[in-house]
């Protein structure tokens, strides 16, 4: 069955880089990818409302603006080490970046939710001798290399240049840090 | 409604009272229980008593309420231990108030204030931390709510501080110092009990039973649909007060309430009480409604 026009891989870049993905169609760049972005803007506002005591609603738009920032800067992140390791696709490292952002926040507000992140902050507080801000930034870290683990290991052990790859994904563990930190403000 | 009329000394009830501490609470005392010890039921594990002006007796106050005749009731909250044979150490919390009638308005959480008040208690001064050895102040009801419904950080401001300065801690059925009135551990989150010492504080009787509210679900509610278990409720007051149980297994604390008017309740909730029963599970909350 032909509609007269013959789509082949050959006239579609994208659909010969995917064809290990049994011929999906991209979709697109990353921070276009409506779902990711939604889903990162969602978690970031339910978790700003968990760390400012419930003062912060999903109907709060304003928020959903500044849920997109980190986002961006995931994508921009993605774009240096696309551009440091040129055999890693720029999208799949965006994707998975902005997957681990996701994955830090639905640790948070999870463990929240299940009352074990005082306990979690606690230790830290105790172990480390560390004040309440500096214990939130531990566990952030914590919850951000977790999420690092997840979404990336795959991608940096199949890499050619493994090295570089860990140090961008090092790099975003960081910067998903501060975000967790500066954004939420988890106190 | 009915009233329960039981014989018993008026020398005794004397001898109670006389252990009433300036803020209305007492500290338990074995004299205390000698009036009420016989009316305890041999399987429940706690009971409220209340003083009858007018036959002069102490009785149960009934599960359906009771109606005052005078200004102020004269009350003995008793706990009973079945666990251990040896005294153990606990706190209760006691919250009073009263539901706002249909026709009178009801302020928002944010104007209203929570009365919250520890008294100091020495025999247990060793027993807590950075907290200062009594509390006496108000809290807006909402920061209340937030803290005891969700289960948030208390905030950084003058009322988070105050709940922070309320709360205590004190020595568990354990016998170590390692118990705090706020704490958030889940009793047995396996068994899908999801209480906790924090959340028996709470007005909302759904809390109280069940535990926190979500807080991922009240991030997903729109602004001002949440809900705080003080909406509908004015003249609430919450009381902390640490006992230890003597040698019958017991604890008796003389509470003092002043009804403030229609619809006034009494809300107990022993942080270390277990009903009898093959499992260590913690006891419901003991309701009463008081009418003047």
């Amino acid at each position: 069955m032909t509609d007269g026009l013959t789509m082949t891989s050959e006239g579609r870049p994208d659909l010969k880089e995917a064809g290990d993905r049994k011929h999906l169609p991209s979709f697109g760049p990353a921070i276009l990818q409506t779902g990711l972005v939604v889903a990162a803007c969602a978690l970031f506002v339910i978790a700003k409302s968990i760390a400012t005591g419930g003062r912060v609603h999903i109907d709060d738009v304003e928020y959903w603006i500044v849920g997109v920032v980190p986002v961006a800067l995931l994508y921009g992140l993605s774009l240096l080490i696309a551009r440091a390791t040129p055999e890693a696709r720029r999208d799949a490292v965006a994707r998975r970046l902005i997957a681990a952002w996701i994955v830090t926040l639905i640790l948070f507000c999870i463990s929240k939710d299940l009352h074990i992140y005082e306990g979690l902050r606690d230790a830290v507080e105790t172990v480390a001798q560390l004040g309440r801000s500096a214990a939130e930034a531990v566990v952030a870290l914590l919850f951000a290399a977790l999420a690092a683990m997840i979404t990336m290991t795959k991608l940096v052990a199949e890499a050619g240049d493994r090295l570089r790859l860990a140090i961008g994904t090092l790099a975003a563990i960081i910067l998903m840090t501060g975000m967790a930190s500066l954004l939420l403000s988890w106190h | 409604m009915r009233k329960l009329t039981r014989a018993t000394s008026f020398q005794l009830f004397a001898v109670a009272l006389a252990w009433v501490a300036p803020s209305g609470h007492a500290s338990a005392e074995a004299d205390i229980c000698t009036p009420v010890a016989q009316l305890m039921n041999g399987f429940i594990a706690q009971e409220l008593f209340y003083w009858d002006p007018d036959t002069k007796t102490w009785a149960a106050v009934p599960d359906g309420g009771l109606s005052l005749s005078g200004g102020e009731a004269q009350l003995i909250y008793v706990t009973r231990e079945f666990f251990q044979d040896e005294p153990r150490s606990g706190a209760i919390v006691v919250k009073t108030g009263r539901k706002i009638d249909t026709s009178e308005k009801d302020p928002e959480p944010a104007r209203k204030k929570i009365k919250l008040d520890r008294a100091k208690q020495a025999e247990f001064d060793s027993c807590r931390g950075r907290e200062p050895s009594s509390f006496d102040g108000r809290v807006s009801a909402l920061e209340y709510d937030r803290y005891h419904d969700y289960g948030y950080d208390a905030s950084d401001n003058e009322d988070g501080r105050s709940l922070g300065e309320f709360h205590t801690r004190y020595v568990s059925r354990s016998g170590r110092c390692d118990a705090a009135t706020d704490s958030t551990t889940f009793d047995a989150p396996l068994r899908w009990d999801w209480r906790s010492n924090r959340s028996q504080f709470s007005f909302d009787p759904s809390v109280v039973s069940g535990g926190f509210h979500s807080q991922i679900m009240a991030g997903l509610s729109i602004r001002g649909a949440a809900a705080v278990g003080s909406v509908g409720l004015a003249d609430q007051r919450v009381d902390i007060i640490k006992y230890r149980t003597n040698a019958q297994k017991m604890a008796c604390i003389a509470l003092r309430v002043k009804p403030t008017g229609r619809n006034f309740f009494i809300r107990v909730n022993d942080l270390e009480g277990a009903p009898k029963g093959g499992r260590l599970i913690r006891a419901d909350e003991l309701s009463r409604q008081l009418t003047r």
